[in-house]
């Protein structure tokens, strides 16, 4: 199958069931908003190193308080962790941000009745902060924590909602030329970037350094994808690229539903394509064994099973 | 489907007529003949209610639930929607005391003015009241510790003294006036007064906020800390606003004085007076 002259590879990419949810931060202006999105969302490019992968949605277009603010996406590989890892970020990224409150994401890719939705709490374990000085403020039914703290008050949800997503949608841009890759990757990304309910963790939407399972050092989990390399292509057996490909950079996707995936991959498979130039695209899996959710790219592209 | 139960005032009870079964929950499944003949305490007496209530029940394809329109001047009826938990009651004209007391859900418009005891014990549901409160709104009887706990009562007109006594919870949003005591001896929730209020604001409160616009003399025992911005602000007026209350130059950028207090009483309660710009 092609693409406007590029070869989509027959294969599949090999996605996880995670827990996601939805933060909308907010601060006084769309500065500090930023700042306070990009501060919770840091250091959060994969499970493997980070224990989360975050990014920021975008740009909340309604937000609890009506100041600037913004929508972020944060995927865990159990709702423990997630929980955990939020409460850690919150308090120690988000509450120190200058003008920030914090509130429960709408989730409006999910029906209200799903069971896939389920709460858990940050608002009310981070209220101790406060050294009991703390006090709470019903709002409807929302409860609301609000923290003294030195430029006013830190204001929290009480309780926010996750529901089972899915992590690791995946697919690798094989180019001639590092600039040619990067400019058909940055297409994809942001074609992407305009859907919501997917994240895209790595730095700018894109991962340079791929990773393989495992490693010929017994201490290490992962390591670089030695088979898309193209420095090292004539040293390793069963190199993945041919002569005169010259970059490969990847894009991972979270979403808040298998749907979400599909299309992400498929708008942002398209988007590189109709830059023109990469020569190929394919996708990373582990044989079908380990993930839940097969994404097949010549279905996503309409093209036969 | 959503059933409309209209019944109208036939006569103006010369006693105080105690109407508790006029629920819309309760009367959702009823038919006019048996709506005629609910028993209601009238004066030391039992009557029908058919003796002072006539009307239709019709069905409409938009929406879902019950709801009761009662048209005329209900002063004298005591306890409409008392522990209401569901549905719609429209009071076209003024409703009498206990209106909504210990109300669980649903929505409560009142056309007139509502008498004393309104929502007294609520846990939930709104009252949206277009004249004006009698005292006590949200308060707790005597000799009971906890007011209103829930769901929000919403005047657009003045209310009497003792508003949100000993209230636990909720909401309380007067567009126009108090009397004195707001709040006393309340231990969480809200009271707002955009107009003038008497003395003796959150006499005796233990936790909670009391929102009132600035010029308002405080008790000695209430101590200031500093002008700022509430985060919540902008969440509590988009609340009263979405239930129908305009609250007109109480702009989402106001500025509040904030004071602690009752000091005599842990100290851990809040009066935020509106900043004027």
């Amino acid at each position: 199958m092609q693409i406007n002259g590029v070869i989509i590879e027959d294969t599949f990419a090999e996605a996880f069931g995670m827990r996601g949810c939805r933060l909308t931060v907010t601060a006084p202006s769309d500065r500090w908003a930023l700042v306070a999105a990009q501060a919770i969302t840091g250091f959060a490019t994969s499970v493997i190193g980070c224990g989360i992968e975050a990014d920021v949605e975008g740009a909340s277009p309604a937000t609890p308080d009506g100041r600037p603010g913004y929508d972020c996406l944060f995927f865990a590989n159990s709702a423990d962790g997630l929980a955990g890892t939020l409460l850690n970020r919150v308090g120690q990224a988000l509450m120190t941000t200058v003008g920030s409150a914090c509130f429960s994401g709408a989730l409006p890719e999910i029906p209200e009745d799903s069971a896939d939705i389920s709460k858990f709490e940050i608002g009310s374990k981070l209220r101790f902060f406060g050294d009991g000085y703390q006090a709470s403020k019903v709002i409807g039914n929302i409860r609301y924590w609000r923290l003294p703290v030195m430029d006013g008050e830190f204001l929290i949800e009480e309780t926010f909602s996750m529901t089972r997503g899915v992590g690791g949608g995946n697919f690798l841009m094989v180019g001639p030329s590092h600039a040619v890759t990067l400019a058909a990757a940055e297409a994809a990304v942001d074609a992407i970037r305009h859907l919501r309910g997917v994240a895209l963790p790595f730095p700018g939407g894109m991962v340079r350094s791929g990773s393989q399972v495992g490693s010929r050092y017994k201490f290490l989990k992962a390591s670089t994808n030695i088979l898309y390399c193209p420095t090292i292509r004539s040293r390793v057996t069963g190199s993945e690229l041919l002569e005169g490909d010259n970059a490969v950079l990847e894009i991972v996707i979270d979403g808040l539903n298998e749907a979400l995936v599909g299309q992400a991959m498929r708008v942002g498979i398209e988007a590189a394509c109709a830059c023109g130039g990469i020569r190929k695209i394919t996708a990373g899996n582990y044989g079908g064994k380990l993930g839940k959710f097969h994404f097949h790219l010549h279905q996503l592209l309409g093209g036969d099973a | 489907m959503k059933r409309i139960i209209d019944l109208r005032l036939t006569q103006t009870p010369r006693l105080p007529l105690e109407a508790e079964r006029l629920r819309p929950d309760l009367l959702a499944g009823m038919s006019l003949e048996e709506i005629y003949a609910l028993p209601l305490l009238y004066g030391n007496q039992m009557a029908a209610a058919g003796e002072f209530l006539r009307g239709e029940i019709r069905e409409m394809e938009d929406g879902s639930g019950a709801c009761l329109i009662l048209r005329g001047d209900f002063a004298r009826v005591k306890r409409l929607g008392q522990g209401m938990q569901s549905g719609e009651l429209i009071i076209e004209g003024a409703s009498g005391f206990h209106t909504g007391a210990e109300m669980e859900g649903g929505r409560i418009i009142i056309r007139g003015d509502a008498g004393d005891w309104l929502g007294a014990h609520m846990t939930g549901g709104v009252i949206q009241v277009l004249g004006n409160a009698g005292h006590w709104a949200g308060a707790a009887y005597r000799g009971k510790m906890q007011g209103m706990r829930g769901g929000a009562i919403i005047i657009n007109g003045n209310a009497g003294r003792m508003t949100g006594s000993k209230m636990r919870g909720g909401l309380i949003a007067v567009r126009g006036d108090c009397l004195e005591f707001p709040g006393y001896c309340m231990n969480a929730g809200t009271i707002l007064v955009a107009g003038r209020s008497g003395r003796h604001i959150g006499s005796g409160m233990v936790r909670g906020t009391i929102i009132m616009r600035e010029g308002h003399e405080l008790l000695p025992t209430f101590y200031r800390n500093c002008t700022y911005q509430p985060p919540f602000w902008q969440l509590l007026r988009s609340y009263i606003e979405e239930q129908g209350l305009m609250l007109d130059g109480w702009d989402a950028d106001c500025f509040f004085e904030r004071y602690s207090g009752e000091a005599l009483c842990g100290g851990k309660g809040e009066v935020l007076l509106r900043h004027s710009a």
